[in-house]
């Protein structure tokens, strides 16, 4: 029969204590639906497991060995739930609300703030205005994130300086610029600029695909700005890149308005 | 005896993965988040990684392309709990950077131990 051990013990046979989970840093379980789900099939997961092996150990005239199989056969019942569930939440995708995105913008920034490299200066122009998008708040985080991530990235070891901005274009000048079905009087437009060495113009088309990415081998997996187009294509809104080489790089995001206060 | 590493921060999911591997001969080495298994993964002794995705302090993606640049060779099985935490669809992406299986819980124990076998005789006769 094999052993085992934790990776981190050197020779040590005294468990570890349980650490409390931080989520500081891996992907975030959802807490709707995906989450809970992605929590019930591991719960589900380790009792059919045991149940199973149990089933397998039981001799055959074992009175228990019925009950065993009875719950691996009520944990398939379970999943099926699971599935059930998740198949709604593939329909809606995201719970949406009218969100003021000014408020999630400043979230993003205070969330990014204390991590910003030595070097890096933030100069912000966020209006104090209420503007609200049809959206779901954790999404938009994401996508704001994901940002300021890149722009820092870009900027990594030489410093410069990160500038968000922010404002409302009407709808006839959005028309113009991005290709894209109009659905709102007006658009909020975010901008991240940075003043990194840029990206060529012939890579300008790429910019957003899956596993494209202009960082070196092992720093990035390409998938931060196409998980930024993807989520804000799902608002009915657009991302757009402005960049030359030695001429840094803006990334607009234009979002339909749902209501604007000023 | 085949070494598998087991990075899964669900405790209860880990011990029994554990004791399923043990029963069958496997020696099992078990890290709670990702972070811990890059800094203490060792690709001389480690034959098979079996890695959450949705985790704690390192995302399993990172750690699957981590482990794979540290050794080329090794096989690694990618899990998810099928729930979603954005959009795309983490196992899909775990197969797309170089996971050599990946199932979705809950799934069957004996499934995931034949996949195993078949993987480690890969591995050998590489």
């Amino acid at each position: 029969m094999g052993r085992s051990k934790n990776i981190s013990d050197h020779g040590s046979s005294i468990s570890r204590p349980e650490r409390k989970k931080s989520y500081s840093g891996g992907i975030k379980p959802d807490p709707f639906k995906g989450g809970i789900v992605h929590d019930l099939n591991t719960i589900l997961m380790t009792i059919s497991g045991y149940a199973g092996m149990m089933a397998e150990d039981l001799p055959e005239n074992s009175p228990f060995k019925d009950t065993t199989l009875r719950i691996v056969s009520a944990v398939e019942r379970a999943r099926s739930l699971t599935d059930r569930l998740l198949a709604s939440e593939n329909q809606n995708q995201v719970d949406k609300i009218a969100v003021n995105i000014i408020d999630v913008l400043k979230e993003s920034i205070d969330f990014a703030l204390p991590s910003l490299p030595p070097g890096i200066s933030l100069n912000c122009d966020i209006p104090p205005a209420e503007i609200s998008v049809y959206a779901e708040p954790l999404q938009l985080l994401r996508v704001f994130l994901n940002l300021v991530t890149n722009a820092v990235h870009s900027m990594e070891g030489k410093g410069g300086i990160l500038s968000v901005g922010v404002k409302v274009l009407d709808k006839n000048k959005v028309k113009s610029i991005i290709k894209k079905d109009i659905v709102s009087e007006k658009y909020v437009v975010i901008s991240f600029s940075d003043s990194g060495p840029g990206i060529d113009t012939s890579l300008k088309g790429k910019i957003f695909e899956p596993y494209f990415t202009t960082k070196v081998h092992g720093k990035g997996t390409g998938l931060g700005l196409s998980v930024v187009r993807e989520i804000v294509n799902e608002l009915n809104g657009e991302a757009e890149a402005t960049s030359g080489k030695n001429h840094g790089t803006v990334f607009d995001i234009y979002l339909p308005v749902y209501k604007e206060f000023n | 005896m085949s070494v598998i590493l087991i990075i899964e921060d669900d405790r209860e999911f880990r011990e029994m993965l554990k004791t399923a591997l043990i029963k069958n001969d496997y020696n099992v080495l078990e890290a709670d988040n990702g972070k811990e298994a890059l800094i203490h993964f060792k690709p001389g002794v480690t034959d098979l990684v079996i890695t959450d995705l949705i985790m704690p302090e390192e995302d399993g993606l990172k750690v699957l392309i981590k482990i794979r640049e540290m050794k080329n060779s090794i096989k690694i099985i990618a899990i998810s709990g099928g729930g979603k935490a954005g959009p795309g669809n983490y196992l899909d992406l775990a197969k797309a950077l170089g996971a050599d299986a990946v199932f979705s819980k809950p799934f069957s124990v004996n499934d995931l131990l034949l996949k195993i076998e078949d993987l480690l005789k890969l591995e050998h006769s590489d």
